[in-house]
Formats: C-alpha cells, sequence, structure tokens
C-alpha cells in the first residue's frame, strides 16, 4: 500500500523469529518468567486478578468473553481444589495462531499458565492439546521439564508458597473438544459432550471443582499485563465504544493471520484497529494473480461472511458485529472468484457434521440435511424452493442446543446462501411446469 | 476393580448370545461382527458373520420385504465377547501409572493411554486392546468403545504403515486439496477410509489440520506435510515403502 502498512505490534511474537526461542536458556534472558516472580513476590491472586480486569483482556479463543470477569466467578472456599485448563485445542478451521505460540514460545504460554493459576488460587493446570499438534505437545512438555528443573514448576515456585504442577493432557480430534464443557469431558475420559450450563465450570467444572478455562493466547498477554499494568494494556488497540454501556472494547494486541486464496498467507501481531481489508490485501498479499478476492470470512469459518466490499471494518470484536459478523479467532479465511460458493457451502456443512458431537438432534441431523441440500444444489438436482428450505432448516437449528456449534455451523452457510442467492439459482433446475402446460 | 464377570446361563436356558434370541432384531445390527469380519487381521474373538449358515440369500430368492418368519430363520452371528489382551505391557507399565497419577480420577487418563496403546498396538485400538484397557482404567467396555469411536485419531481398524491424512477442511480445500485426493486416489488405487492389501497405505480425508497458512497440508502418520502439489504428493509416495 501506498501509505505503508498498518504497523505490527510484538509483543506475544516477540520470540516467534528468534532461533531456539523455546528453550529456557534462550527465553529467560529474554524476559521470561520475570512477570511470574513479580506475580508471586510483589502482588496477592486479587491484585492479579484485579490488573487483568483493568486490562479489559478478552478471551482470545472466539467468543471474547471479559477474563477478569471470569475470573472473578470462580467459586471461593468450596473445600475443593480449583483447577486451571488452557484450551489448546485450536481445532477451529483457519486457526493456527496458538500453534504459533505453543510452538515457538512455550516458555510465555507456561508463565501465562502459572501467573494465571497464582490469580485464580489453583495448584494444578491441564493443558488441553488437540491430538493433531504433536509437535506443540513436544515442545511444552520439553518446556515444563524445563522449568520444573529451573523451580519453576512444582513445588514452592521460586521459593515461594505457591506451587503447581501443569500437565500436558492430549486430545484425540474432535472439534467439540474446543467447547469448553466439551473439552472438561474429553479431560475426565469421555467422550467431548457438552454440559448444559449452570453450572458454569467456575463453580462446577473438571472433575466437579471449580475451574477456569481460558485459550492460549489470553493466557499468554497475562505476563505482560503483569509487567506494564492492566491499565498500559487497556490504553492499546480499541477501546469500548463509550455510547455502549456494555461494551469492553477491544484492548492490548491479537495475533491475526490470513488463509486461504491470498499471494501470503500468514500470521502477525497487530493492536486491534487494522482494517480487514489491510490485513487481507496488504499482509495477505491481495488476491493470486489475475483473480479477485469475492468472501472473506474474519475469524475461523464460523463467523458469517463478508464481501470485498465490506472489508474496511477494522478488526476489533465490536466492530466486526456491527457489520454483522464476528472477530472469532482473528484469522481470516479468503475466497477468490475461482471459488463456487455452493461447493463451499457444501464443504463448510460437511465440516460440521462431522464434527456434530451428536447430542442435539436439530444439530446431528440438521446439519447432515444442510450437506445434503447444499450438495444437491451443486449437483444441479436443486429446487427454487431449496433456498426457503435451508432457511427453515436454519431456523431450526440455530439457538436451540447445548452448545454454540451449531450456531456456528448456521451462521457462515447462512451468510453466504444470503449474499451469494444469485450463484444458488443459477445452479438450481426451473421449477417443474404444470403438467399439461 | 474389574466388572463382575457375567454369570454363565443357568443349564437348560437358551445357550445363544441374546442378540441372536430375539426375532426382532435383524443380524448383524449392533454387533461388532459386520464391522470387524472383513478387516484384515480380524479380531480373534469375533466369529465372521459368513459363517453363519443361513447367511446365503442365493439359495432361496430373496424375499422383497422380509417377514417376521424370515427374520427368524436368519441366525445372528455368533458374539463372543473380546479376550482382553494384559494391560498395560510390561514397557508402558511406568508410562501409564505416571499418566494416572496426573489425575483425581483414573478414568482421565484413558485418552494419553489410548494414545500409548494405539502406538504399541500396530497402530490401531482392537476390541481386545479396548477390553484390557477398560479392566485396566476400571470403566467398561462400551466406555472405553465409546471414547474410541467419538475421537477420530483412534483407528478401530488395521492401517497401513504410512497412513496418508489429507486435510479437507475450507483452506485447504480453496488451495486445491481436492486434487491432492484424487491424485492419491489414482495414485494407491484407494478410497479414504481404505487399506491396501500388503498394508503398506491407508488414506484418509480428515478435517482441519490447524496448518491454514501453509495449506494444503497433509499428514503422514504424525508428521505434517504442507504446501503439498499433486506432483510433490508422487514423489511423497514414491518415498514411502
Amino acid at each position: 500500500m501506498a501509505t505503508g502498512l498498518y504497523p505490527q505490534t510484538k509483543v506475544l511474537s516477540k520470540n516467534f523469529d528468534v532461533p531456539n526461542a523455546h528453550t529456557l536458556a534462550v527465553a529467560r534472558p529474554r524476559g521470561a518468567y520475570q512477570s511470574l516472580e513479580k506475580a508471586l513476590r510483589t502482588l496477592t491472586p486479587a491484585q492479579v486478578t484485579e490488573e487483568v480486569k483493568k486490562s479489559r483482556l478478552r478471551g482470545r479463543g472466539g467468543a471474547g468473553f471479559p477474563t477478569g470477569m471470569k475470573w472473578s466467578f470462580v467459586a471461593k472456599n468450596t473445600g475443593k481444589p480449583t483447577y486451571l485448563v488452557m484450551n489448546a485445542d485450536e481445532s477451529e478451521p483457519g486457526a493456527f495462531k496458538d500453534r504459533y505460540l505453543m510452538e515457538r514460545d512455550p516458555h510465555l504460554v507456561l508463565e501465562g499458565a502459572l501467573v494465571s493459576a497464582y490469580a485464580i488460587e489453583a495448584s494444578t493446570v491441564y493443558i488441553y492439546v488437540r491430538g493433531e499438534y504433536p509437535h506443540s505437545i513436544r515442545r511444552l512438555e520439553g518446556a515444563i521439564e524445563e522449568a520444573r528443573k529451573a523451580g519453576l514448576v512444582g513445588k514452592d515456585i521460586l521459593g515461594t508458597k505457591f506451587s503447581c504442577e501443569v500437565y500436558v493432557h492430549p486430545g484425540a480430534g474432535a472439534y467439540i473438544c474446543g467447547e469448553e464443557t466439551g473439552l472438561l469431558e474429553s479431560l475426565e475420559g469421555k467422550r467431548g459432550h457438552p454440559r448444559i450450563k449452570p453450572p458454569f465450570p467456575a463453580v462446577e467444572g473438571a472433575f466437579r471443582c471449580p475451574t477456569i478455562i481460558n485459550n492460549v493466547e489470553t493466557l499468554a498477554h497475562v505476563p505482560w499485563i503483569v509487567a506494564h499494568g492492566g491499565e498500559a494494556f487497556a490504553k492499546q488497540g480499541l477501546p469500548p465504544d463509550p455510547a455502549n454501556p456494555r461494551s469492553n472494547g477491544s484492548t492490548g494486541t491479537k495475533l491475526m493471520g490470513v488463509s486461504g486464496q491470498v499471494r501470503t498467507p500468514g500470521l502477525w501481531e497487530f493492536e486491534p484497529g487494522i482494517t480487514l481489508r489491510e490485513l487481507v490485501y496488504g499482509y495477505g498479499g491481495g488476491p493470486l494473480p489475475g483473480r479477485k478476492i469475492k468472501a472473506v470470512i474474519p475469524g475461523g469459518i464460523s463467523m458469517p461472511v463478508l464481501l470485498d466490499g465490506e472489508l474496511d471494518v477494522k478488526m476489533g470484536f465490536d466492530e466486526l458485529v456491527k457489520v454483522g459478523s464476528g472477530l472469532g479467532t482473528g484469522t481470516a479465511i479468503v475466497m477468490d472468484d475461482t471459488c463456487d460458493m455452493v461447493e463451499a457451502c457444501v464443504n463448510i456443512a460437511h465440516f460440521f457434521g462431522h464434527e456434530s458431537c451428536g447430542q442435539c438432534t436439530p444439530c446431528r441431523e440438521g446439519c447432515h440435511w444442510m450437506e445434503k441440500v447444499f450438495r444437491r444444489v451443486a449437483e444441479g438436482d436443486g429446487q427454487a424452493s431449496d433456498l426457503d428450505l435451508l432457511e427453515a432448516l436454519f431456523k431450526g437449528i440455530e439457538g436451540r442446543t447445548i452448545c454454540f456449534l451449531a450456531d456456528a455451523a448456521v451462521w457462515p452457510v447462512r451468510s453466504i446462501v444470503r449474499k451469494f442467492r444469485g450463484e444458488f439459482l443459477a445452479k438450481m433446475t426451473p421449477a417443474p411446469t404444470p403438467a399439461g402446460a | 476393580m474389574t466388572p463382575p464377570a457375567i454369570p454363565p446361563p443357568p443349564p437348560g436356558s437358551d445357550p445363544r448370545p441374546r442378540e441372536a434370541r430375539d426375532a426382532n432384531q435383524p443380524a448383524a445390527r449392533g454387533t461388532r461382527g459386520g464391522g470387524y469380519a472383513d478387516a484384515p487381521g480380524a479380531p480373534v474373538g469375533v466369529a465372521p458373520a459368513a459363517a453363519a449358515p443361513a447367511a446365503k440369500p442365493a439359495a432361496a430368492p430373496a424375499p422383497a420385504s422380509p417377514t417376521d418368519a424370515s427374520l427368524r430363520k436368519t441366525p445372528a452371528p455368533t458374539v463372543t465377547p473380546p479376550v482382553p489382551v494384559p494391560f498395560p505391557p510390561d514397557d508402558l507399565k511406568a508410562a501409564c501409572e505416571a499418566l494416572i497419577a496426573r489425575y483425581p480420577q483414573r478414568v482421565a487418563a484413558l485418552l494419553p493411554i489410548l494414545h500409548l496403546a494405539q502406538q504399541r498396538f500396530d497402530g490401531w485400538i482392537s476390541p481386545e486392546v479396548e477390553a484390557g484397557v477398560a479392566r485396566y482404567l476400571g470403566v467398561s467396555d462400551p466406555h472405553v468403545r465409546g471414547v474410541v469411536t467419538f475421537y477420530t485419531m483412534f483407528n478401530t481398524k488395521p492401517v497401513g504403515r504410512h497412513h496418508v491424512q489429507v486435510c479437507r477442511t475450507l483452506s485447504c480445500w480453496l488451495r486445491g486439496a481436492g486434487d491432492l485426493t484424487r491424485r492419491l486416489e489414482q495414485k494407491t488405487g484407494l478410497r479414504p477410509g481404505e487399506t491396501d492389501n500388503d498394508r503398506r497405505f491407508t488414506v484418509s480425508e480428515v478435517e482441519c489440520l490447524g496448518l491454514c497458512e501453509v495449506a494444503p497440508a497433509l499428514f503422514v502418520n504424525e508428521e505434517a506435510h504442507v504446501n503439498v502439489t499433486p506432483e510433490g504428493l508422487d514423489k511423497l509416495l514414491d518415498g514411502l515403502k
């Protein structure tokens, strides 16, 4: 771009290009575990939570829930242990940000987990890593071993009274285990069926004990917040919308990625405020030679698509909701003019049908029905009434299930059906004329 | 913590398993017979469905819609519970105990232990291994069966030495995963889910592997290959013996 690219702010990604940053020998001189030391020696758990609240840090797993508020829900004085579970089941298609963190800076991830465990007074952390990330699992386990030898994990960390064990728990291939209660079931050695809430995990989570579940990127922000204070974090990025008292803004920095049909897919870190267009055209390199960008899903696969004309929106939680989509994981998927949008719907609906856990009928049956209808339209067997049928299906699925998988299954395909109606109609057989006409 | 053994049937009662006695139960439905009998290295505990004497529709023209009578004449395959393998084997004992110690409940170690078991027992989890793990962790066989079948990374059939898993989800699909799958089918003669006779390859289509920025991507066993072209795939396959 002529005016220069939106600047990157490397906080989480500061060690991504440093050789051997996954080892303690390289990471510690670069600042790893200083925040842990500061928190353990100078702050109380409540003070750490207070800083995180002030920072307005929002969950980076897709939902954007304020992290400090989540922590304050932990049931106290229950006589049971409290658990911290790090959600590293990054199963959202299009998302690969947590893999970068775990592979390239596992000590930052670990430090984030330990400081957060101190804040919620947990003595055990489980890091639930998806089974498809064997390299991340090895890196994390290596980091935990190194940290244990250095007195940073285990009993009496850094000579203080705080003890905390960290374990890696491997998943085995199930999208639904990224849903926090599905993850808990999986952690307990069961099928990953999401639970009915309430009770929320902060009251009754893993092993029926109070549990906090946070995304990898969320917890990786905590060391910086402890080092520089919550207010400094809140000054970065986008402030809350003053007109909306419930707005929390998009503070701090955010890992953002681009994949799909662009020249240079990749991952970068910005203060929210970069527009989706700058991300896709500037950092993503724009469309492949001779092609045009047709649609972009801003975060993962589960959000509604935006057209090329709608890309001048800032990458922030509230900003994207205003244009009818969502930040999600902040990793965009780009489709260009060679992409058949009906086939894309087949692909997306197949994914959700395959990954539905099967508990709730609207999702278990509905996702496959959607796929069947999309497939028949794609194969030229569709009828004009299929668009109404699809709308009826969307209505029957969305909001009628235990967890959000069903909603996530509807949002992208519904937005495609509505925004690319012409492509669907062009493939449809004209309605049969009445006999004798 | 082993579950109580099923008592032997009292003398004079129908010795056939429950499924065979229920006239309304279609043959081979809800049993493991159909799923395993045709797989190479089929587990010993399951009698193949073909051994059932009346499974020959050629002897009489099959009725268009089976009546109750014809259902009664079709004996269900004999299913005996799998004989659990001794679990854990000596070389895994220490690792399994260490895993169990991480959790307040024994069964929570199920997923990591199944990963170990799959590696140790030839790349798949047989009913015998399931039963062994179930005894070890003090849960029922169906609990373990439910978990094994829920997660896509656990194989319920024997797999080849090289398990080629092509990501088919959106980012990879947009960058030509479909071409890779087609080339893979042509090269190996296998459709997704199939294994060749000498167990060199198993071919699978899988959902997102989290390698979206370097799509299209595939795994051979646990090894990731990224930015794969059809030509690159040819080379890769030729190198896998």
